[in-house]
């Protein structure tokens, strides 16, 4: 258990820069507080990896040690079942694949949902949180670069204004470029405007344009269809299932189905994990650590590639059906780990 | 008992270089394969979608994509491979009771780790030189490749780019097609130069500003250079006259295809940025913050390689060798520390609330003075 919380634990902080260069990435110009709050978003869908990763690790360390030390063979000797041996691992795996499961299909999709919005709702926070240094500023097809700032301000400053509700795209010099933002409107003041490209009416002093933020932000983030899988619960797809919901439409009813053989697939993956961790472990006692964990991660890194390539293309293509697609990859892997075991055991 | 003085690069340096590559190696492995899993556990799903016209991404295309990511994750974690290494090169010295000969021997703890240091920095010194080295040999291919994959087509096109100079000129493509080599990364077939469609120029002189607006562009050769060649293009004097003529070239702006993808790599992921690119960027806008701290931020970076090892191997020499797992524990938890300030400083930094010197350096400094004073007081 100290094993697997350390790997589990530890590939959490490995992961970290990953999935902070991903928040930065993904929230461009957001201030921190709200990158902050986005990466245990980010982290949390890469629990289901995460959990039967360290797993696997913690397995091969544990079992890999107990062999090194000779206590395996100890234990053997003494007459103990090897397989009985095992069982602390099983134990560990049944509860992670059970705690794996609840997250990937009831939890997971609810923060897939959050991820994506709390995305739309932090990107529009960059204008009314913009930092004092930046000089450039773009949501959607607007954009503003300033030849320096004064406080909140964009002085020397180029503007382009998209076109909208048939009108054409306006590009403006402005010596002043003041920003007021509401929750759906953005009023763009600009002093002493000189109009480059397109129409606008400047005689009447200082104008102020009154932008729509869900217009603008509609022309660069992606939207998200809560008819995608990834954001559906596996109780609202098994209810929509038995209630035919899917029968008119027999391609998205398969893909459902694997969906739903994939989770649970996934969520199992320490119990095949611990098959293939016990060998490998006990196999490579005489190596350092550090080369039994390098194996370990070569067979996830397998594991996960294929699941998520092959399994698809098999279980899709009608060369398998659904269910067994979604568990095909799974049990290849249970196998060659038995086989392994056998070997293991025998020497 | 005198202290010996060992010869540099004799067998005892060898021997624990020798350990730390070894080690290095495996990290290596360890950690960028787990950072693949991590990564394909994102965004594998997404490209594995099918596109608009029925097909999908073949698993050349994919796989070739990852190849190529390889560098630009191990540069996010280079510092963490070599603290792994130095951890596991210091764990198994002391597991085989070689740190306690050495010190018999009269070898101070510094002078036996003095490979491992120096191999750190010198881990350091590559990361820098890989980072400059990918960017201009791989990146505007892998950059392809995701466009690609993120957006379902080979029409490799980047989609409203701004490109700016020093006098407060600027330049937006509303569509622009870089090379076709870049292009064929992606599998996609492209006109061999690069190409833009809707192109407006905002020209900024001593005395007024023009625009330049054109249909279209191409990138062609100009006599002995290279330019852009419009289609449709026409020259207007912003107020004043506002006199309109038709140019055939685009002229007051130079700029390259080369440094428009640089734009759109600023756009997409800045922080993947070369220095040699940070700095260029920061030429043409001085003010802005966010270039400011990245150019300072490529320098501190490959400096944490040799500030985790000052900072986790003295934690790790100061137990014994049945308690090494608690000093990997102790040294991990203060490179989580040290990467969670790293982190909050750079963006305050990108934000422009905090100096962007403060914002690069304070890190580095705080934990290599915290890594100097553990160093020193490593039990010798």
């Amino acid at each position: 258990m100290v094993g697997f919380g350390f790997a589990v634990g530890g590939m959490m902080v490995l992961a970290l820069p990953a999935i902070a260069v991903a928040a930065v990435s993904k929230l461009s110009g957001v201030d921190t507080q709200a990158i902050l709050y986005f990466v245990p978003l980010l982290l949390a869908g890469l629990v289901p990896y995460i959990v039967p990763l360290g797993f696997l690790l913690a397995v091969v360390v544990t079992y890999g040690r107990l062999a090194a030390d000779n206590e395996w063979t100890a234990a053997i000797m003494s007459g103990r079942n090897p397989v009985s041996l095992l069982l602390p691992g099983f134990v560990v795996a049944v509860g992670a694949s059970l705690s794996t499961m609840w997250l990937v299909s009831e939890v997971l999709p609810e923060i897939r949902r959050t991820q994506s919005e709390y995305q739309v709702a932090a990107l529009r926070s960059t204008l009314t949180n913009l930092g004092p240094g930046r000089t450039e500023l773009r949501l959607g097809k607007f954009y503003i670069a300033a030849g320096f700032r004064d406080g909140a301000d964009f002085m020397n400053a180029l503007i382009y204004l998209p076109g909208r509700r048939g009108e054409s795209a306006k590009t403006v010099l402005a010596d002043r470029v003041h920003f007021q933002v509401g929750d759906r409107f953005m009023d763009v003041h600009l002093t002493n405007p000189r109009i480059v490209r397109g129409q606008m009416d400047v005689r009447g002093g200082d104008p102020i344009i009154r932008l729509d933020l869900d217009e603008l932000q509609s022309e660069s983030t992606k939207s998200f269809s809560s008819m995608r899988m990834r954001y559906q619960k596996s109780s609202d797809l098994v209810r929509n299932l038995v209630r035919g919901d899917f029968d008119p439409d027999p391609a998205r009813k398969r893909l459902v189905v694997f969906e739903l053989h994939e989770r649970c697939a996934t969520s199992s993956t320490c119990l095949m994990f611990l098959l293939l961790g016990v060998p490998t472990g006990l196999l490579l006692r005489k190596g350092t650590q550090l080369s039994a964990l390098a194996t370990a991660v070569g067979y996830a890194l397998l594991y996960y590639l294929l699941s998520m390539r092959l399994s698809k293309q098999l279980a899709l293509g009608q060369f398998l059906s659904p269910g067994v697609g979604a568990w095909a990859i799974w049990a290849v892997g249970a196998v060659f780990g038995l086989w392994l075991m056998r070997r293991a055991m025998r020497r | 008992m005198r202290a010996r003085r060992l010869r540099l690069a004799g067998r005892l340096d060898r021997y624990v270089g020798s350990l730390f590559v070894t080690s290095y190696a495996t990290a290596f492995l360890l950690v960028v394969g787990l950072f693949l899993i991590l990564d394909m556990a994102s965004n594998l799903d997404e490209y594995l979608e099918p596109w608009p016209d029925g097909s999908r991404a073949s698993n050349l295309l994919i796989a070739w994509y990852y190849l190529l990511d390889v560098p630009f994750l191990f540069l996010q974690v280079a510092p963490f491979v070599t603290l792994v290494a130095g951890l596991f090169t210091v764990s198994k010295l002391l597991k085989l009771n070689e740190v306690v000969a050495m010190l018999g021997a009269g070898v101070s703890s510094w002078r036996l780790l003095a490979p491992v240091f120096l191999l750190g920095a010198l881990s350091g010194v590559l990361m820098f030189g890989l980072r400059e080295a990918t960017s201009t040999l791989v990146a505007s291919q892998r950059d392809a490749l995701r466009h690609v994959l993120e957006n379902k087509s080979t029409d490799l096109v980047y989609s409203n780019l701004w490109v700016r100079d020093l006098n407060g000129s600027a330049v937006r493509l509303e569509e622009f097609r870089p090379s076709a080599t870049v292009a064929a990364a992606s599998g996609a077939t492209q006109e061999a130069p690069p190409r833009v469609r809707g192109l407006e120029a905002i020209l900024r002189s001593p005395s007024h500003w023009s625009s330049i607006q054109a249909v279209s562009a191409a990138f062609l050769p100009r006599g002995s250079e290279m330019g852009w060649k419009l289609e449709g293009g026409l020259h207007e004097e912003v107020a004043g006259s506002q006199s309109t003529r038709a140019v055939e070239w685009l002229d007051g702006f130079e700029f390259t295809p080369d440094l428009a993808v640089t734009y759109w790599r600023a756009r997409e992921n800045p922080l993947e940025l070369s220095f040699r690119e940070v700095r260029e960027l920061s030429r043409r806008n001085p003010d802005d913050v966010v270039y400011q701290t990245l150019s300072q931020y490529h320098l501190t970076f490959p400096l944490a390689n040799l500030v985790l090892l000052l900072v986790g191997i003295p934690l790790l020499m100061r137990r014994d060798r049945s308690r090494a797992t608690e000093g990997i524990t102790t040294g991990a938890i203060l490179c989580v520390f040290y990467f969670a300030a790293d982190f909050v400083l750079r963006n305050l930094g990108l934000q422009g609330s905090l100096d962007p010197l403060f914002a690069a350096w304070l890190p580095v400094l705080f934990f290599g003075s915290l890594g100097l004073v553990l160093y020193d007081s490593m039990k010798s």
